[in-house]
């Protein structure tokens, strides 16, 4: 049986600013506690799928841009939102944004970019947790 | 093939993510991760015969 900690200590800047961080570029939050390899593997990962998604032909869904799919696309923009810096920088600079349906791939692609994000958000949150004290 | 790499590839990275997250202790890690990987490569195998056989 695994031991739960929980903690009654309110969450202080450095917890925000671990999840803020590992949230804006994968990995970081970790780097910025002392956990390098934890970083390096979650950020690694992230980032791998990331690329593969967009090398598959998938492409991230804004949140302002619905018309086509409807209230669906907010979801998915929000699964990509959660690579951060990287769907911002994307979105800015007209990366991985173009709809490549007739590619076989491009639905896996856009998977990939989607689980990206939503890790990322699993890799923020256990920052987060670490810097509170939740989890070593 | 392509696509049982691109799905190998996949499992591959959430099992690292999850094994991280999910557990503590090192070998706890690579056991989990390693469970995770092969739930998501035989099941998505499984379900692959499963869809192969229906008539669509």
């Amino acid at each position: 049986m695994e031991e739960i900690r929980v903690s009654t200590e309110k969450p202080g800047l450095e917890g925000w600013l671990a999840g803020g961080l590992a949230w804006a570029i994968p990995g970081a939050g970790h780097f910025y506690q002392g956990q390098p390899v934890r970083g390096l593997l979650l950020g690694g990962s992230v980032l791998a799928m990331y690329v593969i998604g967009w090398l598959l032909g998938g492409h991230l869904y804004g949140l302002h841009n619905v018309a086509e799919t409807g209230f669906l696309a907010y979801v998915f923009g929000f699964c990509d939102l959660g690579t951060g810096l990287l769907y911002l920088a994307s979105l800015l600079g007209n990366i991985a944004v173009t709809d490549n349906a007739r590619l076989a791939t491009s639905e896996y692609g856009d998977r990939f970019l989607m689980v990206a994000g939503l890790l990322n958000y699993l890799s923020m949150l256990d920052a987060f947790d670490i810097a509170v004290r939740r989890k070593k | 093939m392509r696509h049982l790499l691109i799905m190998i590839l996949f499992a591959a990275l959430v099992a690292i993510i999850f094994g991280i997250v999910g557990r503590e202790k090192p070998f706890e890690r690579f056991t989990y991760g390693a469970k995770i990987f092969a739930e998501f490569v035989g099941i998505g195998l499984a379900l692959a015969w499963v869809l192969y056989w229906l008539p669509i």
